[in-house]
């Protein structure tokens, strides 16, 4: 991997010309007594002017056991010497020791306008690091550049216990010393791995750091790291270091002008924490019930139901809480046995936890629905909450006794979904095969491919023209009323007679023949469209011989109505028997005329 | 229907008559109750067959095709179940039955089929059409087609003739009219429009041409529905549901 850093507007033009030799050489600084958790620069000098302005640098990424924190950092310098001007770049890696060991700086290739210089490779030990422990205060194990001395910052890890039941919780907490303000906040670098714990992170407070004294100087103590470790395993388990980076001010020498107008440069400093060891013990199979909930620590349970009295399926809200030092995320729920007349569903659970002075202070609660399905005093069993009592070392059972509930019937009738519980289905399978309905079916014809479909679907189209001309004739007769009334002249003329034929027996001479002879009269009238009123024998007879009736019809049309004249007024000339023959005479003549029309 | 059953079957009756069965004097129906029995019994092979008899006798009853389709399920043949499930649901689309038990015999399937996407508003109107099926809506074309003409028939015959109410009648029924009639040809043309197959084997290779030398395009798994594009020979030109398509052996396949 090449690093390309661009140089080349720190070189003023004037200063090119002088860029005729070039030297580069690389080293370290500080180059004795490096530590694991001490940062060291590496410093690639380039004398002499440069024409150009790219500087590549190959190499850097075959260094070993070592990594790069920050850099590179350009200064640049020129001074006339002699009448001779003189310059000189500087390239500044600040580089952190991996681990403890031997460390490598391979011969670096950096080149400059086409030219290629190679640096001698720089080989040196990284001693291990004093974790955690504060040196003496003086002993600056080569900073680069003068960084925070070891003495004036440390971080240092803490167990709340160096012993621990499995289950029980542990608190580690990581705390940074220091004598004076470091100028940023410290990060991270790496942390051990703890699988062998059920860890949780507890959040800090800034606020929460203090003064304290050890060897007789003064730090201020901030808590870095504050976890709860829970054990799961019993054995001797290590807790390997943690380490910090952490930004420091670090001022490049003791000229009284830098240090009254200058602030320093940022410069990162990498601590270390001391590795530490739990012992872990198991926990006695003496003693434990076969419910035993997990919890370890020193708890109390406390259990309440929220009303005394509820009607049958009216929701009751049981609550148990257990409090107490100790790590109850992973703990079972007291027993309750329920009695058959009760539906008890799931309960819902809240956890909360707190630290004091290093102690972990945990409450979780249980909070069941209950429906009582009968009514009566309902005395329900005892909670059990089995439990390590870590100070007495032994298995505790802490039951509380529930207050009597008692149920009244109620209005409302016991919902059987929710007393029995909801219908769930367990597995989908086919549906079963069907019975014989009727007779089994030969290939049907789809209904649009039957005979029937297609009559049906035409038959109104055939209707439509019927309807038309039907509608058509209705709408002429409406114009037209004398043709209406010519076309209804038979059917009145023919009714009126079927209405005197029903009277035969009955009605005397003179009605009969009155109402045969108008059935005559107004037929004729109808048919040309006149008055009943006026229609004298001779226009009847001019009318029905201006249409063509022959003379004959028409001279029996006139003897039949003389004849009824005759009958009104002499009632005593037309016996029964000839009333018959009349009418059957008059209906003759109606049809006679109709077809002679 | 004893008639056609003879008529249909003249030659294994003779032949049964021949081994001295009694098996002239049963009607189709008689045999269906008899692979119901089968079937309830668990004995899926008797009940099977006496199914396929009836198939062989042009019985083709959604009933009979729904009751086969289980048995062959239960035999762990899995595309004849689709097969005829799907045959079943071509009868009868408006037993929701068929329909949940296709459904669960091709989550059985091999190969898994993306489900065509729908808006809401289509899957609700093709669930309504499957529920009323094609039949029952070309009945209803021709109520609404005999309400037309009898509002035709009572304006025209009426002497004042058509009012603007009438109008508005016409118009509505006429709007009927053309709903329903796309809604029956788009049911018609759903189920029964293209020609449909059901893979019966295992995995069936689908070829690039209509003989064995042609080369594999690709695999195709017991129950997956297949588009009947063309035939050649003993050969089905098919194409499946993600738009692939090649030639498959007419064998290999139930055509739905």
């Amino acid at each position: 991997m090449a690093a390309v850093v661009l140089v080349g507007s720190l070189f003023p033009a004037a200063l090119a010309e002088a860029a005729g030799s070039l030297e580069v050489r690389a080293f370290i600084q500080p180059d004795y007594d490096i530590t694991e958790t001490q940062t060291l620069r590496l410093v690639l000098e380039i004398k002499g002017g440069a024409r150009g302005s790219e500087i590549s640098i190959l190499g850097l990424a075959l260094m070993n056991n070592l990594q790069i924190v920050s850099g590179p950092a350009s200064h640049f310098q020129s001074q006339w010497s002699n009448g001779r001007l003189s310059s000189s770049t500087q390239l500044v890696y600040t580089l952190l020791p991996e681990a403890s060991g031997a460390a490598e700086i391979p011969a670096l290739t950096v080149k400059i306008n086409d030219r290629s210089f190679t640096t001698a490779p720089i080989r040196f030990d990284v001693g291990r690091s004093p974790a955690g422990v504060p040196p003496r205060p003086g002993t600056r194990r080569g900073s680069a550049g003068g960084s925070a001395d070891d003495a004036d910052l440390f971080i240092r890890a803490h167990l709340g216990q160096t012993e621990a039941w499995v289950g029980e919780s542990v608190s580690l907490s990581v705390l940074l010393y220091s004598t004076e303000r470091f100028a940023g906040g410290p990060s991270l670098r790496s942390s051990p791995s703890l699988s062998s714990f059920w860890v949780e992170d507890i959040e800090i407070d800034p606020q929460d750091s203090f003064n304290t004294k050890i060897e007789g100087r003064v730090y201020r103590a901030m808590p870095l790291i504050l976890k709860i470790l829970v054990p799961q395993t019993s054995g001797e388990i290590d807790v390997e270091p943690f380490v910090m980076q952490i930004p420091v001010r670090v001022r490049s020498s003791g000229d009284p002008f830098e240090r009254m107008f200058s602030f320093g440069r940022m410069q990162p400093v990498v601590r270390k924490s001391q590795p530490l060891t739990l012992k872990v013990r198991p926990l006695p199979t003496a003693g434990r019930m076969a419910d035993f909930s997990g919890a370890v620590g020193v708890y109390r349970l406390k259990v309440s139901l929220d009303r005394e009295d509820a009607a049958v399926s009216e929701a009751v809200a049981l609550t148990a809480t257990v409090e107490g030092e100790g790590f109850l995320r992973a703990v079972a729920a007291p027993i309750l046995d329920p009695p058959p007349d009760i539906k008890l569903f799931d309960p819902k659970v809240t956890t909360s936890s707190r630290t004091v002075r290093g102690k972990l202070i945990s409450r979780k609660t249980w909070e069941w629905i209950m429906i009582p399905l009968a009514p009566g005093e309902l005395q329900l069993p005892p909670l059990r909450f089995q439990y390590f009592d870590t100070e007495s070392e032994s298995y505790k059972l802490a039951d509380k006794e529930l207050p009597p509930l008692v149920v009244r019937q109620g209005d409302a009738t016991p919902d059987p979904t929710l007393a029995r519980g909801d219908i769930q289905l367990q597995r989908r399978d086919l549906a079963f095969i069907k019975p014989l309905r009727g007779m089994l079916k030969e290939r049907v014809p789809r209904a649009h491919d039957r005979v029937v479909f297609l009559t049906a679907m035409l038959l109104p189209l055939a209707w439509a023209p019927l309807f038309v001309l039907v509608g058509r004739h209705r709408a002429r007769l409406q114009r037209n009323l004398g043709l209406a009334r010519s076309r209804k002249a038979r059917a009145g003329a023919r009714q009126r007679l079927r209405r005197t034929a029903r009277r035969l027996g009955q009605s005397d001479s003179a009605v009969f023949h009155e109402e045969v002879a108008r059935a005559l009269v107004e037929y004729v009238a109808d048919r040309f469209n006149r008055s009943a009123a006026g229609l004298t024998y001779q226009l009847a007879d001019e009318l029905l011989a201006a249409k063509g009736l022959e003379e004959v019809l028409r001279q029996r049309f006139r003897t039949c109505l003389e004849a009824c004249d005759f009958a009104r007024f002499v009632p005593s000339s037309s016996a029964p028997e000839r009333r018959g023959e009349m009418l059957a005479e008059a209906g003759k003549l109606i049809d006679e005329m109709e077809r002679s029309w | 229907m004893v008639r056609r059953f003879a008529q249909a079957g003249v030659l294994p009756l003779m032949l049964a008559l021949l081994c001295g069965m009694s098996f002239a004097a049963r009607t189709p129906e008689d045999v269906f109750l008899e692979g119901n029995a089968h079937y309830e019994e668990g004995r899926y092979a008797a009940a099977a067959a006496a199914y396929r008899s009836l198939l062989r006798y042009q019985i083709r009853d959604p009933v009979l095709e729904f009751n086969l389709a289980n048995t062959e399920f239960r035999l762990g043949n899995l595309g004849r179940a689709i097969l005829h499930y799907e045959r079943a649901r071509r009868l009868d689309p408006t037993d929701r039955e068929i329909g949940a038990n296709l459904e669960f015999a091709r989550s059985f399937r091999y190969d898994q089929v993306e489900p065509e996407r729908q808006v809401a508003i289509v899957r609700w109107t093709h669930a309504l059409q499957d529920r009323l099926g094609p039949d029952r809506q070309a009945w209803a074309l021709v109520a609404v087609v005999w309400l037309i003409a009898a509002l035709q028939a009572w304006c025209f015959s009426r002497p004042r003739g058509w009012t603007a109410t009438h109008g508005w009648l016409l118009g509505a029924l006429l709007l009927v009219l053309a709903v329903s009639s796309a809604s029956w040809y788009a049911t018609l043309h759903r189920l029964e429009g293209r020609r449909r197959a059901v893979v019966l084997e295992q995995v069936v290779e689908v070829l690039a041409g209509p003989g064995t030398n042609n080369p594999t395009l690709f695999t195709v798994h017991e129950g997956l529905g297949l588009w009947i594009r063309g035939e050649r020979d003993e050969w089905l030109q098919v194409s499946v549901p993600n738009g692939l398509n090649g030639w498959i052996a007419k064998e290999a396949v139930g055509e739905v």
